[in-house]
């Protein structure tokens, strides 16, 4: 039972998430040399079992992770195709819980391994307090996912407490925002996970560099940015191309169909300009705010034109993002971010066109 | 009407399905074959959905040469509708509507023969699989199609939806749009003969 609930469940997680992984890899592990990054950790592990305010973001940090988790698992336990998994309303309370613990807990890994590792060191350096409450609230956090998903197979006859509001911003729907929609509609805890990610990666890369941003700086923060959405193409992509496979049917101009994924990217990324605007005017002209922006636009139109080759599975494209990651910033320290902006689009725009009729969506992809 | 020339779908190296050569005339025509034979890709390749090899041609529109004028001839009802879930079915009428250039008043007469004129409002993820399965049959009708695919209409639709969509087909056939059915149940007609064709053997043949 409980290897099924891992495929079902656990396995799919880190399939969706590798994009999400990787990233936080590269960040946690990739930017500093060996030595750099075990001393950076070290003074991470430190700090949280030593000093209440680092120790209190910290349980802000693995919160918010366990808030994925549990946002994941609730999501997937309500799929159609999962339907099967309500059989284990006939299974006893404490087997129940025992196999849905175990499940959470292979999703909340990662940073259970991290959490271990903060414990034994607060134990052998003596901070026996800190250590204790990070102990403690490691398993709460575990037990909590249990919980929750506990009440979501055992209540399909009961009113839920709480319900996210639908946002609908407009009545009458235009073709073009289809995708902001579903994103307020359908995908409320992704979007709003990758817009927070996005502005607190903003906030610590500008509070690193109030007085002057080098353009270095600049460079790492947009693909930073651009890396936190990679994977609103590829859910995009087969949302239309899944979901929404009638449009094919329809008369619609290549390049109309193609606006739909430019228009959603330029909204997307419009707090994030906000922010620049309102917080950095003062070192960063508003040319190069604007540059900025567009090359966002640019390098996500590119990636959904990736989406349309063939056998472009999950896996695939992390490694693409992941590889496009380095040549970017070269191509960005080398070039005039106008000049960028406008390659890629031509690149996205000649390969949208040029892949749309052959793409065939495969309902494996979903 | 519908012209097929080399026509071949493959999944990877398995051939589903491969029509050499065939023209059909204007007309009724009611799809057969075992599940699993190829019904359902060949609608989706004729109506554009998917990839293949080879050439289709409806009244002398090709995909490959003119994808706007084709596909505003060839209307298509899926056999299992998914819509996304945050728009109504009023937002998918009044979209159809203005890609298929067709009028209001059309819309509004579809919808009430086939009966969803009383949730049209509501958004399609409420709506049970026969409700999606109305909706998408007003869909396949919507504009001036020439060529209507319909594939398993019957499915999950009351008595009285199926009786008006017989009666829908009659009156869209009169007006000079032919139609390609298919359907595991019986299509009975009162005054109009259907011509049966079946996939066997991988490829389409006259019955």
């Amino acid at each position: 039972m409980s290897r099924v609930l891992l495929k079902a469940i656990a396995a799919r997680y880190y399939k969706v998430n590798t994009g999400f992984f990787l990233l936080l890899f590269l960040l946690l592990f990739c930017l500093l040399d060996g030595k750099s990054t075990i001393a950076l950790h070290y003074g991470i592990i430190r700090g949280i079992t030593s000093s209440f305010t680092a120790l209190s973001v910290a349980l802000l940090v693995w919160a918010i992770y366990n808030f994925k988790c549990i946002s994941f698992g609730v999501k997937e336990i309500h799929r159609p195709e999962n339907s099967f998994l309500f059989r284990l309303q006939s299974v006893d309370n404490k087997r129940q819980l025992w196999v849905l613990q175990l499940c959470h807990a292979a999703m909340y890994l990662p940073l259970l391994v991290y959490a271990a590792i903060v414990v034994i060191i607060g134990f052998t350096g003596h901070h026996y307090l800190h250590a204790c409450i990070f102990l403690v609230y490691q398993l709460l956090m575990c037990g909590i996912g249990a919980a929750v998903y506990f009440n979501q197979v055992n209540s399909t006859f009961t009113k839920p407490a709480i319900t996210l509001p639908a946002f609908d911003i407009s009545r009458k729907k235009h073709f073009l925002f289809y995708l902001v929609h579903h994103s307020l509609f359908s995908l409320k805890g992704s979007f709003i996970g990758i817009k927070l990610f996005s502005l607190l990666l903003l906030q610590g890369m500008v509070a690193a560099n109030s007085d002057t941003l080098s353009k270095e700086a600049i460079c790492v923060l947009i693909m930073f940015l651009i890396s936190a959405h990679a994977l609103l193409p590829l859910y995009y992509a087969r949302f239309i191309e899944g979901d929404m496979s009638f449009l094919r049917n329809l008369p619609i101009p290549v390049m109309r169909r193609m606006l739909i994924y430019v228009v959603t990217y330029a909204i997307i990324f419009l707090p994030e300009l906000l922010f620049l605007l309102l917080n950095e005017h003062h070192v960063m002209p508003l040319q190069l705010t604007l540059s900025l922006y567009a090359v966002a636009v640019s390098q996500l139109t590119f990636y959904t034109a990736l989406q349309y080759l063939k056998s472009m599975q999950t896996e695939r494209y992390t490694m693409f993002v992941f590889g496009l990651f380095f040549i970017n910033l070269l191509l960005l320290a080398s070039f005039n971010l106008w000049f960028l902006f406008a390659v890629e689009g031509v690149v996205a725009t000649v390969m949208f066109v040029r892949l749309y009729d052959g793409y065939e969506y495969m309902k494996s992809e979903k | 009407m519908l012209v097929f020339e080399d026509y071949k779908k493959q999944f990877g190296d398995t051939t589903i399905i491969s029509i050499p050569k065939l023209e059909l005339s204007p007309g009724v025509y009611w799809l057969k074959g075992e599940n699993g034979s190829g019904k359902t890709t060949l609608i989706k390749s004729i109506s554009g959905l998917i990839p293949f090899d080879g050439r289709i041609s409806v009244a002398g529109q090709d995909i490959r040469t003119n994808r706007i004028a084709y596909t505003s001839i060839v209307n298509y009802a899926e056999a299992e509708p998914i819509f996304p879930g945050f728009l109504t079915g009023t937002d998918l009428i009044r979209f159809y509507c203005e890609t298929k250039k067709a009028n209001d008043g059309q819309a509004r007469q579809l919808a009430g023969v086939l009966g969803v004129t009383g949730y049209a409002d509501n958004k399609t993820g409420t709506y049970s699989s026969g409700m999606a399965k109305k909706l998408s049959l007003v869909l396949g009708f919507l504009g001036m199609p020439k060529f209507i695919m319909l594939d398993e209409p019957l499915i999950t639709l009351d008595q009285q939806s199926v009786q008006a969509l017989y009666e829908l087909i009659q009156q869209y056939y009169a007006a000079g749009v032919s139609f390609l059915i298919t359907s595991h149940q019986d299509v009975f007609f009162d005054n109009l003969a259907t011509t049966r064709l079946l996939i066997k053997d991988k490829t389409l043949v006259v019955v």
